[in-house]
């Protein structure tokens, strides 16, 4: 892992709080080629997957250099997730269960809360990972596969879970835990790391 | 090391799949700086952010790029949602992916013969009530109806 400060997002980041669109569109450069197709394969249709990547970058554009952003990253990941699930759930609901789209909730639900103690690392770093990430799911069972897909793609809650695969919410919450730890140990063994 | 709910939960919470009530009553808890194994939900939210790593690469066209650094500067207000959602709902249903052609029944089985004594990790049983019950309930904003209802009582006191 690298020193923060020594990370080029992070930079760029600190660029952007100055209003540096050269900067900006550095990010996107960077991050468009992975954050577009995670965008497409959780709405699927094209013009709804270019309106949520705006919207990313919008928020990436208002709100991330008030922001202490320590793995950028991480943090524009889940940020494409979670607008895109969001925009999914909607498409899904009836309009009586939806909640207004407004700052306060995109600042709650949309803005991602990752932990004070994450590692950092910059996409460069990421694309590094991608066969050992690779090789990791395929090490999993089907059905741990499934739910992670499940949560993280489709954008399915415990209880949707529960119900689509007609398993108890506990066995959904234990299957989510195993096969993250699974993942996590294996992507960050000390032979995958030196190799 | 915590106990097997609270892995649980910081499990649940990185994937993204909590429900909105233990979504809200988590992150708010989160929030107060509450205690959590901060380093290990760090962990599981840098595993998750990995995940895409594996998908094709696809940068966007020229077009759409400008569209989007055009919009995006000359843009500070938040869209509602209104804006976001085409006329025709059915216009952005997504199609069934390939995950969802896997035989249901085949995965269920599977789930209900994995033992779980094979788990990486030993802990004790939790009900998600009891979960929802271990995090502070969000305080209900009903304070703005009270002060005006108050108010009126005092107009109709004798003077």
């Amino acid at each position: 892992m690298q020193e923060t400060a020594e990370i080029k997002e992070n930079i760029l980041f600190q660029k952007i709080a100055a209003g540096d669109r050269d900067a900006f569109k550095e990010i996107f450069e960077l991050y468009s080629p992975v954050i577009f197709p995670l965008i497409k394969k959780i709405v699927i249709e094209e013009k709804t997957a270019e309106y949520i990547l705006s919207e990313v970058f919008r928020i990436i554009w208002v709100k991330a250099p008030v922001l202490k952003i320590k793995n950028v990253y991480a943090w524009i990941v889940t940020l494409a997730r979670n607008r895109a699930v969001d925009s999914l759930r909607r498409s899904n609901s009836d309009s009586e269960t939806i909640d207004f789209y407004d700052e306060e909730y995109e600042d709650f639900f949309i803005l991602p809360a990752l932990s004070a103690l994450i590692m950092t690392f910059g996409i460069e770093y990421a694309l590094t990972k991608a066969d050992l990430v690779k090789k990791s799911l395929e090490e999993l069972t089907e059905a741990q596969k499934y739910v992670i897909h499940l949560a993280f793609y489709e954008g399915l809650t415990l209880i949707e879970i529960s119900k689509k695969l007609h398993i108890p919410v506990e066995t959904v919450r234990t299957k989510i835990l195993i096969a993250l730890q699974i993942l996590k140990e294996k992507i960050n063994a000390p032979e995958a790391a030196n190799g | 090391m915590a106990d097997r709910e609270i892995h649980e939960m910081i499990s649940s919470f990185a994937a993204g799949c909590m429900d909105r009530e233990n979504f809200i009553n988590f992150k708010s808890y989160m929030l107060k700086g509450n205690d959590l194994p901060y380093r290990e939900l760090g962990e599981l939210q840098n595993t998750i952010a990995l995940l895409p790593v594996i998908l094709e690469k696809e940068l966007p066209s020229e077009e759409i790029k400008n569209k989007i650094l055009s919009k995006t500067f000359v843009q500070e207000s938040p869209l509602s949602a209104e804006d976001e959602l085409p006329e025709n709902k059915d216009e952005i249903l997504p199609e069934p992916s390939k995950e969802e052609k896997i035989d249901l029944n085949k995965i269920t089985d599977e789930i209900k013969d994995e033992e779980i004594a094979a788990m990486p990790l030993s802990f004790t049983k939790i009900s998600g009530k009891e979960m929802e019950e271990k995090l502070p309930q969000v305080p209900e904003k009903n304070l703005q109806f009270f002060i005006p209802i108050s108010f009126c009582f005092f107009l109709f006191l004798p003077v």
